[in-house]
């Protein structure tokens, strides 16, 4: 582990804690937002390999994609609301 | 000390697990689409407009806009991206139509040089009929069956284009033995088609490989049907209220049964009455509805589960 990574042992206490936020609810493992950058384990790094800090041209992408996680869900609350 | 793991495949095994569902969910939406189509009066003629409006409506809604549909992907993903494309375009005052999407998602893919759609509305329906045998439960709001299957392709394209990003996603223990139950739902469960043809004839250091993407997908897969989902769920209960899970288990069924059938001439017979066996649990599983529910019965008057109170 290096100065600028971080195990996903300490990931999933941020994440317990509140500190830090998945991306995709219901992960144990994905790109997370914690101290204002993504985060992310590199899909060809091992399997208990640490996260690393996205890019600036990766974490515009990952903004993205959040929000249309964030879209999804917002539906998906509402058409359970209508159950 | 925790030993590192084995350096893993390249992300293409994650990538294919996640395009398999959102093709699933692609093809469900689809078949929603067709439904809310098919609800209006024969002589209706602002159908057309009004089913586009409806797909636009919720395609916005799900701010899917800039998801990669693919023109090159599965038949019902070339007419559902046709369908969108009509659907959001804002000098297309008619509207929208199924005939009308398939027809022109099999010209451009002439024009473009690609292996046309072969695959009808009416193919998808006896499809989506064959592995229900009529007993669908799909919602009786008249387009609620559409914004949820809508939802769950949308939400599978978000999983999808993660993992595109090159980053590992791996879902909750809960949902992980969700899948585990998928799996033995679907009692093979391969990631695809070709690699199921494949499995027998691979070798066996492969296989491992083969196995981690079987359950990749239906990791993939329970998440995108909800991540509110705990413990193990009530899978044939919920195949009623996601009718892609039965395409999905039948199809792999079928597939499985394809090859045996294709490789059952090199078989010896012991090799044969394996099959057999194999084949009967296949069936069983076409009526998974009794089976679950005998299983609950079961496990709900089983010693460890009655009541104590009293004794």
């Amino acid at each position: 582990m290096t100065d600028e990574n971080l195990s996903q042992e300490r990931m999933s206490e941020l994440l317990d804690s509140g500190e830090a936020t998945p991306m995709l609810a219901g992960t144990e493992v994905g790109p997370t937002w914690y101290a204002g950058r993504w985060w992310y384990v590199p899909v060809e790094a091992a399997e208990d390999a640490d996260y690393q800090p996205a890019d600036p041209e990766k974490a515009e992408r990952f903004d993205s994609l959040r929000r249309r996680a964030e879209a999804v869900e917002r539906v998906q609350a509402e058409l359970d609301g209508r159950q | 000390m925790t030993p590192r793991a084995e350096l893993r495949e390249p992300s293409r095994d994650e990538l294919a697990a996640a395009q398999q569902v959102v093709d699933l969910f692609a093809a469900e939406a689809l078949l929603a689409l067709d439904r809310y189509e098919r609800s209006f009066p024969a002589a209706a003629t602002d159908k057309p407009r009004r089913t586009a409006d409806r797909l636009a409506h919720w395609w916005r809604r799900l701010e899917v806009d800039d998801v990669r549909l693919d023109p090159h992907g599965t038949d019902a993903e070339q007419i559902l991206a046709k369908a969108v494309e009509m659907s959001v375009d804002p000098d297309n005052e008619w509207g929208v139509s199924l005939e009308e999407a398939s027809a022109q998602a099999v010209n451009q893919a002439a024009i473009e040089g690609r292996t046309l759609p072969v695959s009808s509305m009416a193919d998808l329906r006896k499809q989506f009929d064959d592995a229900y045998g009529g007993r669908a439960d799909v919602p009786a709001r008249d387009d609620e069956w559409l914004a949820r299957s809508l939802t769950r392709f949308a939400r599978a394209s978000v999983l999808r284009d993660v993992v595109a990003e090159g980053a590992h996603v791996r879902v909750s223990g809960p949902l992980r033995e969700a899948a585990d139950d998928l799996v033995r739902q679907g009692q093979q469960l391969m990631d695809d088609r070709t690699n199921l043809a494949r499995r027998q004839e691979a070798p066996i250091s492969r296989r491992e490989v083969l196995l981690r993407q079987a359950r990749m997908t239906s990791a993939f897969f329970a998440y995108t049907m909800g991540v509110g989902l705990t413990g193990a769920p009530m899978w044939a209960e919920l195949a009623m209220k996601v009718p892609a899970l039965a395409v999905y288990v039948k199809g792999t069924n079928d597939a499985w049964m394809d090859h045996s059938n294709a490789v059952a001439t090199r078989l010896d017979p012991a090799q044969a009455q394996l099959r057999s066996v194999r084949k009967g649990l296949a069936d069983g599983l076409d009526t998974p509805t009794p089976a679950t529910r005998r299983d609950t019965r079961a496990l709900r008057n089983s010693p460890t589960h009655r009541p104590t109170q009293g004794r």
